[in-house]
């Protein structure tokens, strides 16, 4: 049974998918922290949020 | 979730051994205080969480569970004190069963040993509210907003929902901090490079309009448009000009004039809002001694918060209560907040100065290349920047913020004494600077304007990805919130209706438009009640104690209904609606066989008229309750259960202990005569203390017997009922008979004869008076082994028949 907090948690990535510079990585990328079994860190998130595609273009 | 079928508990707390049956269904267990209930509910708390309330929690002091868990006589036998609970499963339609010990209270048993299974028991030891007290119950009605919130927040398993709002937060504010130092570094790079160009403002047009003038001087073809790669010292090199990398005597002296410009209107000028802000909230701390520890507290708090996630400490490896332990750090949390808000302040005055510092380095750093600059200058300025560079990291902590207050009260700059003149004279140097050639002086002036264009471009990407970082962080954080807050509305609405139905379901007769209101804000939960259409008020205010009691139950069943759903089937109430009257407690079982029909409860209560009435209503059934009488050291609580006293009694005969048996035949037959005088309306004396003798009870029960016996002949009579009629002969037959054998009427009858002494009876002659009474006893009785229930008159007041609880027996009482 979802817990409320599964519940705003699945509720949570569905409105991510619709907002600006959530790429299917990122949001997968949250999910996985806060679906671990430890509970994500602020920077944890940080990172996750900081990561950008790299330009390999000379 | 779990339904119990029957628990076995030995040596624990006040209980040396006890089997109880409950076959999954709703359970009384009754008895005056003091004689072992709530040793009951311990041991199932025990059994499925591993703990004991009241062995926790304030007010408990060294109390713990392995040293006070098990019987006192068995305190150095903690395997000795253990619980077993056989279960039922609806939802895997299984049973199973769990053992644990005192000693190995983290570490039960369970069978089967199978993942579903033990998900269950998981998840039933993650809900220890399903075991409640009235003290427990109330504190949702009559407490402070704050604390209401805790207590609802724990049952409804919301701490995680704060716990990762704070996260979010946190994760904002790093990425903010991080977008405000790239965003002073990118005005910086800037800046650099508009004084370079001497431009006011860096358009593209206008820059390549400089750029150009230098180019078409040293023959370089003209760029015509800035693009991201634009190197403005293209084919420099080609043309065979060295550009040396020396800024221009303009560009030097713009560089001077700018860090000249600042000295000399105050180098702390832009940061003395912060600085001021900075020095009331250090000033606060030193006058507070409280506040700083609460401030560090918090943070130590919350990085603490943070390792609690797994059943053991991370420093000593011992086992620790992840729940509580989390409840209680977000307790300390909470009362830190005000002291978090000037936690909140220091950090954010101390960011807007590094920030300053940053832009300060920016113009101190070119000066040091400058060939003008004296080398003993050029170091004291480089140690100058150093040091500004360390005391601005030093500001990105709480402590270094606090620490910096001298620095931050005398000048934060630290320049030099001559600072100003040592630049007017790098000044006078650049100004006095040889003219080199025009095609030189260009070379140099398109080299730096390359790297600063660099700098620029880089500061600038840096700039947009931090901006876009906090962007995202600022999102999550607020969609987090807009989403909690949705669904924390919509689930208290929830709960206030279900509340108010429940309520309204006992009060009916008075309170038939009852509403409640949840009034949520940060940290907060106020409770509000409708009071007879008077308006909205806290529970507290107007109502009776009683209707207290009833809202907290309500409360709390309309909380573990939104909680559990179709997994509430489960709870063990101690002694709750004590302070509710008959009537509505009449109501109260409505409540829980309609709307709760597959939750067993386990209900203690030192009242046997309720316990009496739960049985009456159908909540329980015949044999689904147990009474306490006594309780001593030795033996723990001493009961009486309806079906087995007689094996009990046979079993102390056997070991020719007739004392022991005699006592637990006459709390047997208060306890039956007690029964049967309410069941059957048989006419007592009536005592202000409810007094009740034995002899006083089983004397008007057997009256009473007769007397409807004789009812249910003249009614049978008046019908042409020869069934009936035939019925009663022979109950009235056997009657006699049995009477006549025990003289059963005459022990009842003079007590101090009788019954006192039958303790000091022969195990021979005490024999036929249990036979006597057992049979005596029989006859009020279904005869049906299914239902064995207590023979009753319906209605109280005026009544039809004389029946059992199964209709198996029943006979017209009334006449035609």
């Amino acid at each position: 049974m979802a817990t409320i907090q599964e519940e705003i948690l699945e509720e949570f990535y569905r409105r991510l998918e619709k907002a600006d510079g959530f790429t299917e990585a990122k949001r997968k990328k949250v999910r996985d922290l806060f679906g671990g079994s430890k509970k994500p860190k602020a920077a944890d998130l940080v990172t996750v949020f900081s990561e950008n595609p790299k330009e390999n273009l000379p | 979730m779990i339904q119990i079928e029957s628990i076995r508990i030995q040596e624990l707390r006040g209980i040396r051994d006890l089997k109880l049956t409950m076959n999954h269904e709703n359970f009384v267990v009754s008895g005056p205080n003091g004689s072992g209930k709530s040793g009951v509910v311990d041991a199932i708390q025990f059994a499925l969480t591993g703990e004991i309330g009241r062995l926790k929690g304030s007010g408990t002091g060294d109390l713990t569970l392995a040293e006070h868990g098990p019987h006192v006589e068995k305190r150095s036998d903690p395997d000795a004190a253990s619980v077993r609970l056989d279960v039922f499963i609806p939802h895997l339609n299984k049973s199973a069963t769990i053992v644990r010990t005192i000693k190995k209270a983290k570490h039960p048993q369970i069978t089967p040993n199978e993942d579903a299974v033990k998900a269950v028991f998981a998840e039933v030891a993650d809900h220890p509210e399903i075991t409640l007290s009235r003290r427990e119950i109330i504190k949702f009605i009559l407490t402070e907003a704050t604390q209401r919130s805790r207590d609802v927040q724990t049952l409804l398993k919301l701490d995680d929902i704060d716990q990762t709002r704070a996260t979010l937060k946190t994760t904002e504010n790093k990425l903010l901090t991080e977008q405000s130092i790239a965003k002073a570094q990118f005005a910086d790079a800037q800046d650099s490079l508009k004084r370079h160009l001497d431009l006011a403002a860096l358009k593209p047009d206008d820059l390549l309009a400089v750029v150009n003038k230098r180019r078409k001087l040293l023959g370089l073809p003209e760029i015509s448009e800035l693009k991201k790669d634009t190197d403005v010292s293209d084919e420099l090199a080609e043309g065979g000009i060295q550009g040396t990398g020396e800024q221009t005597k303009e560009s030097a002296l713009a560089d001077l004039k700018a860090l000249l410009d600042v000295a000399e209107k105050g180098l702390e000028l832009s940061t003395k809002g912060a600085v001021a802000s900075l020095l009331k909230d250090i000033a606060a701390v030193e006058a507070d001694s409280t506040l700083l520890p609460l401030i560090k507290r918090h943070s130590f708090l919350q990085a603490g918060l943070d390792f609690v996630d797994g059943p053991h400490c991370p420093l000593c490896d011992k086992d620790w209560d992840t729940k509580a332990l989390r409840v209680h750090l977000r307790e300390k949390l909470e009362k830190s907040k005000e002291a978090q808000l000037v936690r909140d302040r220091l950090i954010e005055s101390g960011r807007t100065v590094a920030a300053a510092i940053i832009r300060l380095r920016g113009l101190i750093d070119p000066l040091t290349k400058l060939p003008e600059v004296a080398k003993e200058f050029s170091t004291r300025l480089g140690q100058w920047s150093g040091g500004l560079l360390t005391f601005s990291e030093s500001l990105g902590s709480l402590d270094g913020v606090i620490a910096a207050k001298s620095r931050l009260q005398s000048g934060w700059a630290v320049a030099s004494n001559n600072l100003v003149g040592d630049l007017e004279a790098v000044q006078e140097k650049v100004k006095a600077r040889p003219d080199k050639s025009a095609a030189a002086e260009a070379g140099s002036f398109l080299v730096v304007a390359q790297e600063r264009l660099n700098n620029v471009r880089t500061a600038r990407r840096n700039a947009e990805e931090k901006k876009a970082n906090a962007s995202l962080g600022k999102t999550a954080y607020k969609t987090y919130c807009d989403v909690s807050e949705a669904a924390l509305t919509k689930l208290y609405e929830e709960v206030e209706q279900e509340f108010g139905s429940f309520y309204r379901l006992i009060n009916h007769d008075d309170e038939g438009e009852f509403k409640a209101k949840f009034e949520a804000a940060e940290g907060k939960l106020g409770l509000l009640v409708d009071f007879h259409a008077k308006g909205m008020f806290p529970p507290g205010a107007y109502h009776s104690e009683g209707h207290q009691d009833g809202m907290g139950v309500c409360l709390y069943l309309a909380l573990m209904k939104r909680v559990l759903a179709n997994h509430f089937t489960i709870a063990v109430l101690d002694d709750v609606v004590m302070s509710v009257d008959s009537q509505h407690r009449k109501q109260f079982c409505k409540l829980l066989k309609t709307k709760f029909p597959k939750t067993q409860f386990i209900i203690t209560t030192h009242d046997q008229v309720w316990a009496r009435q739960l049985r009456s209503e159908g909540v329980v059934g015949a044999k689904a309750a147990v009474a306490f009488h006594t309780w001593t050291v030795e033996t723990g609580p001493v009961l009486d259960e309806i079906a087995e006293v007689w094996v009990q009694i046979d079993a102390d005969l056997a070991k020719n202990e007739v004392p022991t048996a005699a006592g637990r035949l006459r709390r047997h037959l208060e306890y039956v005569a007690a029964e049967l005088a309410d069941e059957l309306g048989a006419k007592v004396k009536y005592r202000g203390d409810g007094g009740y003798d034995m002899g006083e009870l089983l004397g008007a029960v057997i009256g009473r017997q007769g007397e409807l016996l004789k009812s249910a002949a003249k009614a049978a009579k008046s019908w042409g009922d020869t069934e009936q009629s035939e019925k009663v002969r022979k109950l009235q037959e056997a009657r006699d008979q049995i009477l006549a054998a025990s003289n059963g009427e005459q022990w009842v009858i003079n007590k101090a004869i009788h019954y006192n002494e039958w303790a000091d009876l022969s195990k021979n002659d005490f024999k036929p008076v249990v036979t006597a009474f057992k049979d005596l006893l029989q006859l009020f009785r279904c005869d049906k082994p299914k239902c064995n229930s207590w023979l009753s008159v319906t209605p109280r007041n005026d009544p039809v028949d004389l029946r059992c609880s199964c209709g198996h027996f029943r006979l017209n009482l009334k006449e035609k």
